[in-house]
């Protein structure tokens, strides 16, 4: 077999046997006292706080720069315990890649799963195509129109590429047309990662959304009908800036009540300033719809500016504002867009700040 | 370096001196023995099993005591630039409890053949927690502001502990094994002095230095 083949086949997480062994030979001598021999904590240490067990394959959704940065900066910089030394320059960058990527050894099936380094930060108005285990409070306001939405998502992992999705959109007050508030067509989703590739920053997902007629129709809440929505996500890392897009097709069940719909939403993230995960990220992106039936095609572009608000970085805020740039026509009333979420796969809201 | 009230920067050059001892009644507890299982190194380092005296000394006197002035000296000192060592071999510090200086580096040194952290727990001045994997390795860090006795440790191993003490001024020295002590270049006056150490409550006496001359003063403590 080709070494190519071989290196293909072994993957993300073990994808250099000398390095492996490098990253070993750190960790059996500044890591394993604490973290023990498989990386669940050693047993014999004393010690009231236990660290993570890095075996526990769900730590592959945490980004190996966090992982650095807390070797190199010690736990507290990133809100964990002080009881995880700093070892600053104690080991050079060669040292430091090799160690993490032996941690990334201790879930046996750490290929299967994408990386953490593959979950870019989310954009206000363009889904993700990395799995997430978070709950996100989004909100999108019109006031010209009087008009306020919420939504509620709760998004979970399901094994190493599957994620469900619930959405609860509400509309907490009556508009300027008077219709009342209440609870939209909620959404049920499931996304699975189609592909990925660490090396080239990139992941690709494909999933089903259907909008179930829970709103009012009446109250002009919901669509009436159930609307199957099939997508396409993906992520791009290009240096440390980021591309993100995700197409999708409404198709309601009962084409009477709404009619067939394409999609499209491209994000582009500026390099952060700050640590990527913790830091200020800014991003423009264009969001648009296109329905055949009646000719119209929507568009806004959307400028927005995103933060941690802690320092382990699972608590994160965005805003920003949306610019209708279609239909050419009519009026373009100025939208706000926010965002607070929580990775609760990171660790309960009130740890790392 | 300047000074806040403009006054010239003063070495500690007093020509005299505070001598005494510190003293103890009573009968110190069993030495504590260590359990060094989490690490075969620190194992092989101590053949013989390792144990802690919290009160240590000889002849009735108290070791690993700060003797330190309390009373304001007139004068501003400057930082002393001589590191003071921590030592981590055999998996044990050295010394039990450290004096320093506000600005004064204290400079921990790894003499084993593991990892140890050095992870300091204090109120006033800024923690820290560095890790130190390999042989050899050293690493300075200073404290800026004056804080009584607080613990520095290494998580790895729980027993490895030394206390320090900082302050603003040079006019402070640790016991001798027999509770002794001698704080050198004292300008002449009345001071209060204070003990400190690391089990025992914090002790206060009263002494007068002349020109030229040796202030005596005594300090005992009664174990419960
Ligand atoms: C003195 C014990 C100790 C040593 C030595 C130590 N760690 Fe830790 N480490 C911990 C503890 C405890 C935590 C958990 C902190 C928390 O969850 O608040 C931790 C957390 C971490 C984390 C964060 C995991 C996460 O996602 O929450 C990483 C990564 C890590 N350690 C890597 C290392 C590496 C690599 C080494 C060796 C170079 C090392 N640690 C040495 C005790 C230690
Ligand atoms: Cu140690």
């Amino acid at each position: 077999m080709s070494l190519l083949a071989l290196a293909l086949l072994a993957g993300w997480a073990t994808s250099n046997t000398a390095q492996i062994a490098k990253g070993r030979e750190v960790y059996e001598t500044a890591c394993i006292l604490c973290h023990g021999k498989d990386g669940a904590g050693n047993p014999e240490w004393e010690s009231e706080i236990r660290p993570v067990s890095f075996a526990d394959c769900g730590t592959t959704a945490e980004p190996s720069a966090l992982w650095k940065s807390v070797v190199v900066n010690g736990g507290p910089k990133h809100g964990l315990a002080d009881v995880m030394p700093a070892f600053g320059e104690a080991f050079p960058p060669d040292e430091l890649d090799a160690v993490v990527a032996y941690l990334r050894t201790f879930c046996k099936t750490a290929d299967r799963y994408p990386p953490g380094d593959l979950n870019f930060r989310r954009l206000l108005a363009t889904g993700k195509a990395f799995p997430e285990a978070e709950a996100v409070l989004k909100t999108k306001i019109v006031p010209d129109e009087g008009e306020t939405e919420m939504e509620f998502v709760y998004e979970n992992r399901l094994g190493p590429r599957f994620q469900y999705e619930l959405e609860f959109p509400v509309r907490p007050a009556a508009t300027n047309e008077g219709y009342g508030a209440g609870l939209g067509d909620v959404v049920v989703s499931g996304k699975y990662v189609l592909a990925f590739n660490p090396a080239r920053l990139r992941i690709l997902s494909g999933g089903l959304e259907a909008a179930l007629p829970t709103g009012s129709e009446k109250k002009e809440l919901g669509s009436g009908t159930t609307v199957f929505v099939p997508f396409l996500a993906f992520g791009q890392g290009i240096g440390s800036t980021v591309f993100q897009t995700k197409l999708s097709v409404e198709l309601p069940a009962n084409t009477s009540k709404a009619s067939r719909t394409f999609k499209y939403s491209v994000g582009y993230s500026l390099p952060p300033i700050g640590l990527a995960r913790t830091g200020y990220i800014a991003a423009l992106e264009l969001t648009g719809s296109y329905n055949r039936q009646n000719r119209s095609h929507e568009q806004t572009a959307v400028i927005g500016v995103s933060k941690a608000l802690n320092k382990l970085g699972h608590v994160i805020a965005s805003v920003g504002m949306g610019i209708p740039l279609r239909p050419s026509e009519g009026p373009k009333p100025k939208e706000f867009r926010a965002y607070l979420l929580w990775d609760f796969g990171d660790g309960p809201f009130w740890t790392g700040w | 370096m300047a000074t806040a009230a403009g006054a010239p920067m003063v070495q500690a050059q007093g020509s005299g001196k505070i001598t005494g001892r510190i003293l103890f009644k009573g009968v110190p507890p069993e030495p504590m023995k260590i359990r060094m299982a989490a690490d075969p190194r620190c194992q092989q380092a101590n053949p013989n099993g390792a144990e802690r005296r919290q009160i240590d000394g000889k002849n009735g006197g108290l070791t690993n005591v700060i003797v330190s002035i309390k009373t304001k000296v007139k004068g501003t000192f400057p930082p002393l630039t001589t590191p003071v060592v921590l030592d981590q071999s055999g998996c044990m510090y050295t010394p039990a409890v450290i004096g320093l200086m506000v600005g004064q580096p204290l400079k921990m040194r790894n003499s084993d053949e593991t990892l140890h952290n050095i992870h300091p727990r204090p109120v006033v001045n800024e923690g820290f927690n560095v890790g130190q994997p390999r042989k050899g390795m050293e690493t300075e860090k200073k404290f800026d502001k004056p804080e009584t006795f607080f613990p520095v440790s290494c998580d790895v191993h729980p027993w490895m502990r030394s206390y320090i003490a900082v302050f603003d001024h040079p006019f402070f020295t640790t016991t001798k094994e027999d509770g002794s002590f001698e704080i050198p270049n004292v300008p002449p006056g009345e001071y209060e002095i204070e003990a400190q150490h690391p089990t025992l409550k914090i002790m206060t006496g009263k002494v007068v230095v002349k020109a030229g001359a040796a202030g005596v003063v005594d300090i005992t403590y009664t174990l419960k």
